[in-house]
């Protein structure tokens, strides 16, 4: 999902996102250009609600210089994984990959660290504004 | 005694290698293949399918259905409805070939992957295997599912070797193991095929199972029709893969 959705926002052929390594092949993130691509700025929201394919779109755009991340640390739960049920009736998860960022960093118990951490208060909820989309906007307002 | 029994049983052990069935040739085995599972004459009749069945991938608990249309001489295009992914769509039109799915966007092969879509593409392709393969040779045998089975290794010309394992006894395919070549790189793959069935008096299998990937996929054909009237835009590529395709030639000038 990660790949077809950086498609819109990425026009340089045979970029990519990252690379997953499992046990008999390595998979490459490569990011498919559409037809229409978007060049503007492009502000990524995250927070710990942000977990896998979520993680890898936004470290891989921004580790590619295409996007500044806002908000806080996620999830750090970004590998694939499959379920087993154990003969004893428990369910058993298990990683079957590894993903590396195209800048080198693993996600995995790291997560992705923001750009710019804002960080969402009560009283600002309450005041019906929310910081995170604030600080993006107003950085995409100057880039403009 | 002992010594000279020992010496009797090793005697019979390489009488019995002495005695071993030569292997037939991997053209023998290809147009067998073809001949029991309906044979040329029936296969010749055909002139496109249109196969529906069910998909499911086990380990992400994930379940869905599939429509397939082909045509002569190498046009495809397919549908996999899978709930909570959405749409994933393939094809091959006029030696384009084109994916489009939520999870990689919309695009057009090329290379190894382009190659190997045109031969999956190929109509009644068990009767072409002279002209999809450089070379073709039987590498031994292997016993699946209790089964001996002839190994036979074939070699395209511009995509990795498949070997596929025909049942000694009935003569039919039941393991492929390929290398899969995409945009994202290459994976080994096998695929076990499964409850053979006729449709249009062409026996084919009909529970597939593959892995590859770290992923195990199924499918189930649940019919196939031959010689449909196929509207002649089936095979088009949809809107974005022209687009794509004008961007492309766009970019050459």
């Amino acid at each position: 999902m990660a790949m077809g959705m950086a498609g819109w926002l990425v026009d340089k052929p045979n970029q990519r996102l990252g690379t997953m390594y499992m046990r008999d092949a390595t998979l490459n993130f490569v990011i498919n250009p559409r037809a229409e691509v978007f060049a503007g700025p492009v502000a990524i929201l995250v927070d710990g609600g942000s977990a896998s394919t979520s993680e890898i779109f936004a470290e891989g755009l921004k580790d590619l210089g295409r996007a500044r991340v806002f908000g806080t640390k996620t999830a750090a739960a970004a590998l694939p994984s499959i379920f087993e049920r154990l003969p004893n009736g428990d369910g058993f998860q298990y990683a079957t990959a590894n993903y590396i960022s195209e800048g080198g960093k693993a996600l995995e118990g790291i997560g992705v660290t923001p750009d710019v951490e804002v960080k969402l208060t009560r009283e600002g909820l309450l005041a019906g504004h929310d910081a995170v989309l604030d600080a993006a906007l107003e950085w995409i307002r100057k880039k403009k | 005694m002992t010594r000279s029994l020992t010496a009797a049983l090793l005697g019979l052990a390489s009488f019995a290698f002495g005695q071993t069935e030569a292997l037939p040739k991997a053209e023998t085995i290809l147009d067998r293949y073809v001949e029991v599972t309906g044979g040329k004459a029936a296969y010749e009749k055909r002139k496109n399918e249109i196969e529906t069945g069910t998909i499911e991938v086990k380990a992400q608990g994930l379940k869905g259905t599939y429509t397939r249309y082909m045509g002569e001489p190498a046009e495809a295009y397919s549908i996999i409805e899978l709930a909570g992914v959405g749409k994933i769509e393939e094809g091959v039109d006029k030696g384009v070939a084109w994916e489009k799915n939520a999870m990689l966007g919309p695009r057009v092969k090329s290379g190894v992957e382009k190659a190997q879509a045109l031969r999956e593409a190929t109509f009644n392709s068990p009767l072409h295997w002279r002209e999809l393969n450089s070379k073709v040779e039987t590498a031994g045998t292997e016993t699946i599912d209790g089964e001996i089975c002839y190994k036979v290794v074939l070699t395209p010309a511009e995509a990795p070797p498949e070997t596929m394992y025909f049942q000694k006894k009935s003569g039919f395919a039941v393991k492929i193991t390929t290398t899969v070549v995409s945009i994202m790189g290459e994976a080994p793959a096998e695929m076990f095929a499964n409850d053979y069935k006729s449709f249009g008096g062409i026996m084919m299998a009909t529970r597939i199972t593959q892995r590859a990937g770290g992923q195990e996929l199924m499918l189930t054909t649940q019919d196939v029709k031959t010689n449909q009237p196929i509207a002649p835009d089936r095979f088009d590529p949809p809107a974005e893969i022209k687009a794509l395709l004008t961007k492309a030639a766009d970019k050459k000038q």
